[in-house]
């Protein structure tokens, strides 16, 4: 959906003149008690050329919007008042009626934004309300209607998937990110409105009420995948017929078709790297700079997508290969909505300063938005299991929360990248909780790194059996690329999460990362010499599993997995990616002997083979962990390894 | 203030006092924000007053005053009246006096909401009384000093029109 200022998809503006020029005209009801205050608030309204209605009394409000719904656009109301509970209203306009609603309160302690948050409300302002924070309430009216938009076109998914992957592959043969994935995104949606496209269909297909299991992609699994595919050919597996091949109950179609379409986007991404040069530079690629090194991985030219898939050279930490491209993208755009959200995301974070765009989930379905999160982690676990897709990664399409995918922002990319170091993970299959987990981390603006960090890191720790020595491959490598800031704090305020907020969670990490400097390359080298802790992304470290609860709400559970933790894990996070780069240098050295990043020499020494091919270099990751696990690997390598040297 | 000492006639009457009167305006200003009484937001109040709303800030006091008074009536019965009182209520009511406080930027009373509402939430009776006390009293001197300003403001309004004292 395109702002056209014309608040096209529901937003007020009704009558011809004010079309144009919304926010302008944007019609206000406010709701307070506190007669000083809505005379102060009405005026300043006013001032942003709102047209203001205001009222002190709950019900009256109920009746003025129940009269006529269509005649608001927003509704401003304290939480705390006497005859009417606040928060009462605010669900009822909500979900009733459809509006966005912003809390007020004098008060804004966390626990009433979260529970603003949980009623449904799209802001919380603290009073004094200032002008600036008015200036910018116009936005949850059109991200209401974006989402509502998003949610009510019906799935396609054959169409859309394979729309969507031509979507992506376009975009990644074009250099020039941002406005293009802006503008195809739009005009994908466009069409989407018309074709009945798959954005938001996912959604549609499972009603928040319905929320189903989420399919972990065991390798057992993916194998099945494989063989179908390989049995109908690449070009003809459709996702219906690969589920029949399959014949696996308790996966659906959608299951298939977005896990068919990130395998189609790894191929495309593993075919393209496999062209590419061999400069094993991946420290150079950890060069990314706190927006996900878009600029970096542009640059260098190696990457043949386009940089909104920047996590592949970024990934680099350890010069693994890239398959991640296509798991990062196709990580969190399991549903058809998520290549062209993704990589939307992934532009508006690197244009516009981070600020990834929202997606906000209504409150009943219980995703949270976060932006930026999970894809890595879906690669990650994609990759430690040698294609262990976690089902919930590839499955966000077919959850309620199918946005979510489309708000990982940028830092997918890197996400990916470091997910690639993960060895395939013998046993656990990584579930891809972890993007689940992500919906429950607020949204926040800024990149990845942090968020990622925090994220795989907790991933990690969840999924992977981080205490065997097979583990030191799990540790993703978080060299971060600097920078989630610590806005978390300043993101609660946009927090659209209406489930599982782990906002905490991903405090901890942003705080950490924030930290992190955006040479990764110094990061690494001070990690071969540092001893911090591997500090999980939130309090629970270790083996914290993040699962998404049938209604989304993040659950961490699992304790935290000592042994992973070198030394006293630094809970607050002040050191995570040095934590992890450390932890993960403990872990390889524990493993391998070795000494420094540089020299990590995983067995094997996947890192200094010149692999040629992707397949070459998946093969010796699965044959070493082969060796060590009891992971069985069959012969089909599901991914084209790309050159080591090609994936940075 | 404002009285020309020989002449007894209000300056205003004069013509002259405008300059004196937006000068002890200021400092009238100056001194409640230096005291704390009132902070940026009031400033803010006035910025918003234009010629849409030339009236602004002296409504939106007026206004204050007006609820302020009831509230603050109210939290009185409520904390005297019965044996236990509803602390519910009085948060509620200390909650919208901080509330209106804070938007007319009456800082010394938000912060006495702020002492008040902590020891409501500890069920504290005495210590809610002595909190009231508080509010009160601050409350009445941001009143005072509100009137007194608008006063001068009146009368500088009116000195700067009159050039000419006028027969009547």
């Amino acid at each position: 959906m395109t702002v056209e200022g014309n608040g096209r998809g529901g937003v007020g503006m009704r009558d011809e003149g004010g079309r144009d020029k919304f926010p302008t005209g944007m019609r206000v009801l406010a709701v307070d008690d506190d007669s000083t205050f809505l005379k102060v608030l009405e005026k300043m309204l006013r001032d942003c050329k709102y047209h203001v209605t205001t009222t002190n009394d709950g019900a009256t409000a109920l009746r003025l919007l129940r009269e006529n719904r269509k005649s608001f656009d927003l509704v401003m109301s304290d939480v705390q008042m006497p005859e009417i509970d606040g928060f009462k209203l605010l669900e009822t306009v909500v979900f009733e009626m459809d509006l966005p609603v912003i809390m007020l309160s004098s008060y804004g302690d966390t626990k009433l934004v979260m529970r603003g948050v949980y009623h449904g409300a799209s802001d919380y302002l603290v009073k004094p309300v200032r002008m600036e924070e008015l200036k910018n309430i116009w936005q949850h009216v059109i991200r209401k209607n974006f989402n509502s938009k998003l949610k009510n076109d019906c799935p396609n998914l054959d169409k859309v998937n394979d729309r969507e992957v031509g979507v992506v592959g376009n975009m990644a043969a074009s250099g020039d990110l941002p406005g293009k994935l802006t503008k195809r995104r739009k005009e994908q949606n466009e069409d989407d409105e018309d074709e009945d496209s798959e954005d938001g269909g996912q959604e549609n297909e499972e009603p928040s009420s319905q929320k189903k299991p989420r399919v972990v992609w065991s390798v057992e699994l993916h194998q099945k995948f494989i063989n179908a595919v390989n049995q109908l050919g690449l070009e003809k597996a459709v996702p219906k017929k690969i589920l029949d091949i399959m014949n696996v109950e308790g996966i659906t179609r959608e299951n298939v078709a977005s896990h068919l379409q990130k395998y189609r986007m790894y191929l495309k991404k593993a075919r393209g790297f496999a062209s590419e040069s061999k400069d094993p530079s991946y420290i150079r690629l950890a060069s990314l700079d706190k927006y996900g090194e878009f600029q970096t991985l542009t640059g260098s030219g190696r990457l043949s997508s386009n940089s909104s898939l920047p996590s592949y050279s970024a990934i680099g930490m350890l010069g693994t290969f890239n398959p991640p491209s296509y798991l990062g993208l196709q990580g969190n755009a399991s549903s058809g909505v998520s290549s062209p959200n993704y990589l939307q995301t992934l532009n508006s974070s690197f244009t516009k300063a981070g600020k990834l765009q929202e997606v906000s989930l209504p409150a009943n379905q219980g995703s949270s938005i976060f932006q930026g999160v999970p894809t890595t982690l879906n690669f990650n676990n994609i990759i430690n299991s040698s294609i262990k897709v976690t089902g919930n990664n590839l499955d966000m399409g077919s959850s309620p929360n199918g946005l979510q995918n489309s708000v990982y922002s940028g830092m997918s990319s890197h996400v990916f990248t470091q997910g690639s170091q993960l060895q395939p993970q013998n046993a656990s299959s990584v579930e891809v909780t972890a993007s689940a987990s992500w919906q429950g981390v607020t949204r926040y603006s800024n990149f990845p790194s942090a968020t990622l960090n925090q994220h795989t890191s907790t991933n990690l720790r969840g999924n992977f059996n981080l205490t065997s020595p097979d583990t030191c491959d799990n540790l993703i490598d978080f060299s971060s690329t600097g920078a989630i800031s610590g806005t978390l704090e300043d993101s609660r305020r946009d927090i659209e999460c209406d489930g599982g907020l782990i906002d905490n969670v991903v405090r901890h990490v942003n705080y950490g990362l924030s930290q992190h400097g955006k040479d990764r390359h110094r990061n690494y080298k001070q990690i071969s010499s540092s001893t911090s802790a591997l500090v999980p992304a939130n309090g629970a470290s270790g083996s914290v599993s993040q699962r998404m609860t049938q209604n989304g709400t993040a659950v961490y559970s699992g304790v935290p997995d000592v042994s992973v933790i070198p030394e006293q894990s630094n809970l607050s996070g002040v050191h995570h990616h040095s934590s992890v780069e450390v932890s993960y240098i403990d872990h390889m050295t524990k493993c391998n002997d070795l000494s420094s990043l540089e020299h990590m020499k995983p067995q094997g020494s996947i890192y200094n083979a010149n692999y040629e091919s992707f397949d070459e270099l998946m093969n010796a990751v699965i044959k070493r962990d082969h060796n060590r696990e009891t992971m069985l690997m069959d012969g089909d390598m599901l991914f084209d390894a790309s050159q080591l040297g090609s994936c940075i | 203030m404002g009285f020309v000492r020989k002449t007894a006639l209000p300056l205003w009457l004069l013509g002259w006092g405008a300059e004196f009167l937006l000068a002890d305006m200021s400092h009238l200003l100056a001194l409640l924000f230096h005291q704390g009484v009132l902070d940026e937001q009031f400033l803010h109040l006035r910025q918003l007053q234009d010629e849409t709303s030339p009236n602004f800030v002296y409504e939106v006091t007026s206004i204050y005053f007006r609820e302020s008074e009831n509230l603050l009536m109210n939290l009185k019965l409520l904390l005297t009246e019965k044996e236990h009182s509803d602390y519910t209520k009085i948060k509620v009511h200390v909650n919208q006096i901080m509330g209106s406080s804070s938007s007319i930027g009456a800082n010394r009373i938000r912060n006495a909401c702020v002492a008040f509402r902590a020891v409501s939430d500890q069920h504290n009776r005495v210590g809610c009384l002595r909190a009231l006390e508080l509010l009160e009293k601050e409350y009445n001197y941001l009143k005072n000093k509100l009137h007194e300003f608008f006063q001068i403001e009146q009368q500088r309004s009116l000195a700067a029109r009159a050039r000419y004292p006028l027969p009547n």
